[in-house]
């Protein structure tokens, strides 16, 4: 339904400033404006802005307050969401409140077609389109600064984790990114968006207690210094007991600043700084140990992390506006029984807009320095123990208008040249078509990659001890030797070719439904070899899925939504010669809110996660069921129930250093002065 | 770099605030929320004159937003009647005079709904009290009018249009506003 202006703005060419309208009034001369108001406002009304009048009349109050003029992920530019050509979900802060989510990780649930495991009380894996062993492939960006951690090619979701009533959205691409994001956006892209000062002014308590010693607190407050200048001040705390072993209790202490300066009709400024601590992150090690062929023992050991970011943006709005950010991000981080690695991060980021006679063109420049240092532990190391990563980017992006309101292409590239494997070209396409305002259809094909990690180039791990003869199938020898994983610099970039094809339709009123299927090819997989323990690029990889989600008001109160996505995942490795398939599994989720009067809401969630065989991971089925009353304006109670249907559960893959996430009971009150 | 950023923030001087301005896409908007905001409303029977009158929308003062509005509803019928849009002019120069007028409180009364721009502040102030008790939805265009009294109001926030509404108001007076509808909006205090 949101098409047809939504392309007109996308689309509306070199005339954005005759398309404002000017309201000719100021406070001093009020009257004399009111008797010529009439005529003036007259003269700057273009009949061509009354053509849509009734696509907008035919807008439900959730299509209205769905009409975000800001999506800004896949095409770079403000987009509705219901016709941005992707399979891409926007979580706003409601719906996490709604789903009783208290963190972004958790909260990624909601979203078809993206897998989250707790794996213990502080991890969490994230994936889309594939399995857990694909979570090295997503981006996740926290106002446009990249959480991705170059060592690991993961998030640490623990620290990255903002006062959920301070977001603006959460927008998750499902498949490539790359055109706009660059390297590692392979299997989707997570934006989160905070929002600016201006729109968290007064003073927010929060708190909570609940089972496994779990308690959290924030306090937030927002002020104006002037007529166009805002700033917020926050802090938050939250400590989590262990799962069932005990040994993976953890606690977070963060704070943070964020001042916007938003004249009207001028630049806008945005400076922002976090700084985080962490008490302890438990963790559960497993070590390889001298004593015999392949011996482990399994130590709890207390690992730690601190950090903290600056980031300033400057942009100018509008067809022809562009944005400057830049950030500088320090973390700290002990894991793995005493392994410790510090990195710096310097990013500059240009992004400029053009648009004009049926063109919409993006292009940007974009420059990343990282440096770390680690400190080995006997079984851990570095070689070099130091080392200092450039990454030089550039990206275009032009949509063009093939049909005006029914047909769009989207060509672009992104070219990067970093320390690792030099030169990448990552290019895309995707074509939409819109027929009439209740459907959006599209068809996309993408080639990202995925930088090999600095693991993945330098690591020297002792995986284990083994004896020689036995791991050739003799009797024991007695003696051991290390065998050591050891990174190789020959490593290539990972490869995705992508192809993709969906459509959202309005089914009805108030039902929605989206659908996508995909198909992912991957090329020069990076896999260990199990003889001589080399890292190599020779395993491939195809995926295939399907995505649905349904969105459906069955009366004023009461609503539920609906995501179901199957993933079948074919892999091969024909140096370890192995080739297995895991015969595809389920994911799904159903999530409802009954609300029969504004002081009381009812909410329920399900999720269901297959069994993935390949990871010896268990089907897992969780309920949440919350309520929320509201005994005052301001005044916010609510009781969520995690997890009832069983005791505990295992979320991610059966080893030792995974712990199950048990039933628990949260208690929340949030106040707002 | 930061450190630059930071120094051109501090020391860029206060540029005086720009003429209001309409972009047409959110005078769209605000007029589809307007015309969702009486499918979600009720009147009672005594409302009305006869059984097939009019809904009457009154538009108070003169704003550009108002074209799209009139536009918008003409030939429309909810609940089964057709909408009507009537323009209640702030007459003469001085905002005062139009408080004072007898004649003011009862055109508004004689409308179903009244929509109060944003930049007729005292208007904003006294239209809630004029026509408390009357079955009028009160609609105005930003977060103050609910502070004193109205009872919906639609609010731009950054890039997003969303409204506001004022439960306890709306629930004393003798329209009745969908429970979904209240949920729907957002919450006051950000």
């Amino acid at each position: 339904m949101i098409e047809g202006p939504a392309n007109r703005r996308a689309n509306a060419g070199g005339e954005p400033t005759r398309r404002w309208l000017h309201r000719w009034r100021t406070t001093a001369g009020l009257g004399v404006a009111l008797l010529v108001s009439g005529t003036a406002a007259a003269q700057f009304i273009d009949e061509s802005y009354f053509e849509d009048l009734d696509e907008f009349a035919n807008l439900t109050v959730e299509d209205l307050l769905d009409f975000r003029l800001d999506v800004t992920s896949v095409a770079g530019t403000r987009q509705s969401w219901f016709t941005t050509p992707a399979g891409m979900t926007l979580l706003t802060p409601e719906a996490i409140r709604r789903g009783g989510h208290r963190s972004v990780a958790e909260a990624l649930r909601l979203v078809p077609g993206v897998q989250v495991a707790q794996t213990n009380a502080s991890t969490w894996s994230v994936s889309s389109r594939g399995d857990t062993r694909f979570a090295n492939k997503m981006l996740v960006m926290i106002d446009g600064r990249a959480t991705y951690d170059l060592l690991f090619s993961g998030t640490f979701w623990d620290v990255q984790d903002p006062l959920l009533e301070d977001l603006d959205r959460i927008e998750v691409v499902r498949g490539p990114g790359a055109t706009l994001w660059g390297a590692n956006a392979v299997n989707g892209v997570v934006s989160i968006v905070t929002k600016s000062a201006r729109e968290t002014q007064g003073l927010l308590v929060k708190g909570g207690i609940g089972t496994q010693d779990e308690a959290s607190g924030a306090i937030r407050y927002g002020l104006t210094l002037g007529d166009d200048a805002w700033m917020r001040v926050w802090g938050k705390y939250r400590h989590h007991g262990g799962f069932e072993r005990g040994a993976d209790d953890w606690d977070l202490g963060h704070g943070g600043l964020r001042l916007d300066v938003q004249p009207e009709d001028d630049l806008a400024w945005t400076i922002e700084a976090e700084a985080y601590e962490t008490g302890r992150i438990g963790e559960i090690v497993v070590r390889p140990t001298p004593l015999g062929h392949l011996t482990t023992d399994t130590v709890r050991r207390d690992g730690r992390a601190a950090g903290g970011h600056v980031r300033g943006r400057v942009t100018r709005d509008g067809a022809n506006g562009w944005s400057l950010q830049s950030y500088y991000d320090h973390t700290t981080r002990v894991i793995a029984d005493g392994f410790e690695v510090d990195r710096d991060t310097f990013d500059l980021d240009f992004r400029r807009r053009h648009t004009g006679s049926g063109h919409d063109l993006h292009w940007g420049l974009g420059l990343r320095h990282t440096r770390d240092e680690t400190e080995a532990t006997p079984v851990l190391s570095f070689d070099p123990s130091d080392r200092s990563l450039t990454t030089l980017s550039a990206f275009v992006q032009d949509t063009i208008t093939l049909v005006p309101d029914h047909l769009f292409a989207m060509f672009g590239t992104k070219v990067e040249d970093n320390d690792i494997t030099g030169f990448e070209v990552q290019p895309g396409v995707r074509l939409w078509w819109t027929p009439d305002d209740r459907r959006t259809a599209w068809a996309a094909v993408s080639r990202p990659v995925r930088v090999p990690s600095r693991t993945e180039e330098d690591v020297r791990l002792i995986a284990a001890y083994v004896d020689p003869d036995q791991l050739l199938g003799g009797p024991p020898s007695g003696s051991l030797v290390p065998a050591l994983i050891t990174g190789d610099r020959r490593l290539v970039s990972e490869e995705l070719m992508s192809y993709e094809v969906g459509q959202r339709v309005m089914l009805d009123d108030g039902m929605t439904l989206v659908l996508v299927g995909y198909y992912h090819d991957y090329d020069d997989l990076v896999s260990v070899s199990l003889t001589d323990f080399m890292l190599r690029n020779s395993a491939t990889a195809d995926v295939w899925g399907l995505e649905s989600v349904l969105r459906h008001d069955l009366t004023d109160a009461w609503n539920v939504d609906i995501g179901y996505s199957f993933t079948e995942v074919n892999f091969t490795d024909p140096l370890e010669d192995l080739s297995r398939s895991d015969g595809g599994h389920h994911h799904a989720h159903l999530s409802t809110t009954y609300a029969p009067s504004p002081e009381w809401e009812l909410h329920g969630g399900l999720y269901y996660a297959d069994r993935v065989r390949s990871l010896d991971a268990d089907a897992s089925l969780r309920l949440d069921l919350g309520a929320t009353w509201r005994p005052h304006p301001g005044v916010e109670l609510s009781i969520w129930g995690r997890n009832l249907l069983d005791p505990a559960h295992r979320e991610g893959p059966n080893t030792a250093s995974t712990t199950e996430v048990e039933r628990g009971i949260f208690l929340q009150a949030t106040i707002r002065f | 770099m930061v450190a630059m950023l930071g120094a051109a923030v501090l020391s860029s001087p206060a540029p005086a605030p720009p003429a209001d301005r309409l972009d047409p896409t959110e005078a769209k908007l605000k007029a589809s929320y307007l015309l969702n905001f009486i499918r979600f409303t009720e009147w009672p029977a005594d409302a009305f004159e006869a059984k097939d009158a009019s809904l009457v929308i009154g538009l108070i003062g003169d704003d550009p937003m108002h074209e799209f509005i009139d536009r918008m509803m003409r030939g429309r019928r909810v609940h089964g009647r057709s909408v009507r849009v009537k323009r209640i002019r702030v007459e003469g120069t001085r905002v005062a005079a139009v408080e004072g007028s007898p004649g003011f409180a009862t055109r508004l009364r004689s409308c179903h709904v009244v929509v109060v721009p944003a930049d007729l502040p005292r208007v904003c102030r006294q239209v809630p009290s004029l026509v408390r008790g009357a079955p009028v939805l009160t609609v105005g265009e930003d977060r103050a009018f609910i502070d004193c009294g109205g009872m919906l109001s639609i609010i731009r926030r950054s890039n997003r249009v969303a409204f506001v509404a004022n439960a306890e108001v709306i629930r004393r007076s003798p329209i009745s506003v969908s429970s979904k509808l209240l949920r729907l909006a957002a919450s006051l205090s950000r």
